[in-house]
């Protein structure tokens, strides 16, 4: 069964491991690894669309827009 | 171009820079959090573990003779990279964190009284920082730092002011793992010998990178860590000035440090054993000794000035993205190491670093265990893209191709 992972990138805590870009760069190398799905809630007046599609690009994964709501993108990565 | 390193040659030495990440050539921009090891350093640890191994010291049988010959012959060879009066002032630690708590607690809570002062700067480390605070807790010394400019060097007027006959201490890094920023610890141990104090320098930074020379220098105490110098984890040095061994306690007690025991005293060793309680990393030495070989054998000024060319020819690159990209540090090379700090304008420093790990570029990103820092530059985080002998001009081309095409995709 593959798993579905899901980060929201708005939702900030404190200490370092706790930041949700690492976080997503944690998941993105599961779904590399084909371990999973992602998927990615995004307000792109914080990170362009045009840089989690670079992300995927770069990673050889495919990227579906599932949701647009003004600036709040939801996105899926997978392999 | 100069080149002051036969750097093809260099490279082949390091097998882990043949890998692909993600189908692109690995560029490992990250030595200041730790260098890569080259063969001849792991080939040295291997050997030792699989036919040279004994315990040090205690034994007379021929492995451990000859294992104790090696230790000790590391220590003197380590006590000449840097220049040392002799080896008896080498002492083998964990690393800087190491031997920056082997002082606090060693030194710093044996001199230090209520109302002195400890200075240190606010581009320390934590390593830097925290052992003072605790120490100062414990002794009523009190803690002080001094300021950075705008170019992201110490204000040395502030650092003459601060400096009086109640400071004890001042530990300093010799060069910032954030700003690169090159100290002038010479004219500081001016200044505090004339009040009567010391200096303990963080090495760290510095020592894998410059000649160091530390009687050239009239510093005090000096830390570094193997592990980013070409060396393992596990091992580092703590050099101590000879005439300030005896004003040290060693701060960790226990077998091989002690001449005499019995059940209600005992007589230390002379140094540099009575500091170092315990079995030691035995093959994290001779690993440390084989990279500073591998080190002297290529020449420290060179590489230094390779180090110099190529981050003159990084900040240059930077320079193109003004109004897009900041860069944190001096601009002059010449009070500035291998190391480039950097914001891309309005986006996460960590999604820089995961965007630019796509190309197969090693960076480190968030605040460096320096939160002081990056308080006081008024950011969140920054990337940190750091050189050593193995990277090439093409490398620091291949990460600001790949900084265009992020900031590229900023733009909204
Ligand atoms: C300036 C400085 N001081 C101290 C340290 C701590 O070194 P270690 O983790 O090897 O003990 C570092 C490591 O990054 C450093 O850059």
């Amino acid at each position: 069964m593959m798993e579905e992972y899901f980060i929201d990138l708005g939702e900030k805590k404190p200490g370092c491991t706790e930041n949700p870009v690492i976080r997503l760069t944690q998941m993105l190398l599961r779904v590399e690894e084909g371990k999973g799905v992602l998927k990615v809630a995004s307000d792109e007046r914080e990170i362009p669309l045009k840089i989690l599609e670079m992300l995927a690009d770069k990673r050889n994964l495919k990227l579906q827009v599932l949701e647009k709501n003004g600036t709040k993108v939801i996105v899926l990565y997978s392999k | 171009m100069m080149c002051f390193l036969n750097i093809n040659e260099i490279r082949k030495d390091f097998p882990i820079l043949e890998r692909k990440i993600r189908g692109k050539s690995l560029v490992y921009l990250d030595s200041a959090a730790s260098s890569l090891k080259p063969i001849q350093v792991v080939e040295a640890i291997r050997e030792f573990y699989l036919i040279e191994y004994s315990n040090i010291h205690r034994g007379v049988h021929y492995l451990s003779q000859s294992a104790t010959s090696r230790y000790e012959e590391s220590r003197e060879k380590i006590a000449k990279f840097i220049n040392a009066h002799s080896s008896e002032e080498i002492i083998f630690t964990y690393g800087t964190t190491d031997s920056l708590n082997m002082l606090a607690y060693g030194y710093g809570l044996r001199v230090l009284k209520p109302g002195d002062k400890i200075l240190l700067t606010i581009m320390e480390h934590h390593s830097n920082i925290l052992p003072w605070m605790y120490i100062s807790t414990l002794t009523g010394a009190k803690i002080d730092y001094i300021d950075i400019t705008d170019e992201g060097e110490i204000d040395y007027d502030e650092l003459d002011e601060k400096i009086n006959e109640k400071t004890k201490i001042v530990s300093i890094t010799h060069m910032s793992n954030v700003l690169g920023t090159i100290i002038d610890v010479k004219k500081i141990a001016k200044k505090i010998h004339e009040v009567g104090g010391v200096i303990i320098v963080d090495g760290a930074q510095s020592v894998p990178h410059m000649p160091i020379n530390v009687r050239e220098l009239e510093i005090d105490f000096l830390a570094f860590s193997g592990h980013k110098m070409l060396g393992p984890t596990g091992i580092g040095v703590l050099w101590i000035k000879r005439d300030l061994l005896d004003d040290m306690h060693p701060p960790r007690l226990g077998g091989g440090s002690i001449r005499d025991v019995t059940l209600d005293d005992f007589t230390f060793l002379d140094p540099p054993h009575r500091f170092e309680a315990g079995t030691p990393n035995i093959a994290g030495v001779i690993g440390l000794a084989r990279a500073v070989e591998y080190l002297e054998k290529i020449g420290m000024n060179n590489v230094r000035r390779h180090e110099e060319e190529l981050t003159s020819y990084a900040l240059k690159e930077l320079d193109r993205f003004k109004g897009q990209i900041d860069v944190y540090g001096p601009s002059s090379v010449s009070i500035r190491g291998g190391i480039i700090a950097f914001n891309v304008k309005g986006l996460d420093p960590n999604m820089v670093g995961g965007l630019l790990d796509s190309f197969g570029i090693a960076v480190r990103t968030g605040k460096h265990c320096a939160h002081p820092l990056h308080q006081r530059l008024s950011i969140d985080g920054s990337v940190r893209a750091s050189i050593y002998i193995y990277n090439t001009k093409e490398e620091i081309a291949l990460l600001t191709s790949a900084l265009e095409e992020i900031t590229n995709a900023t733009i909204r």
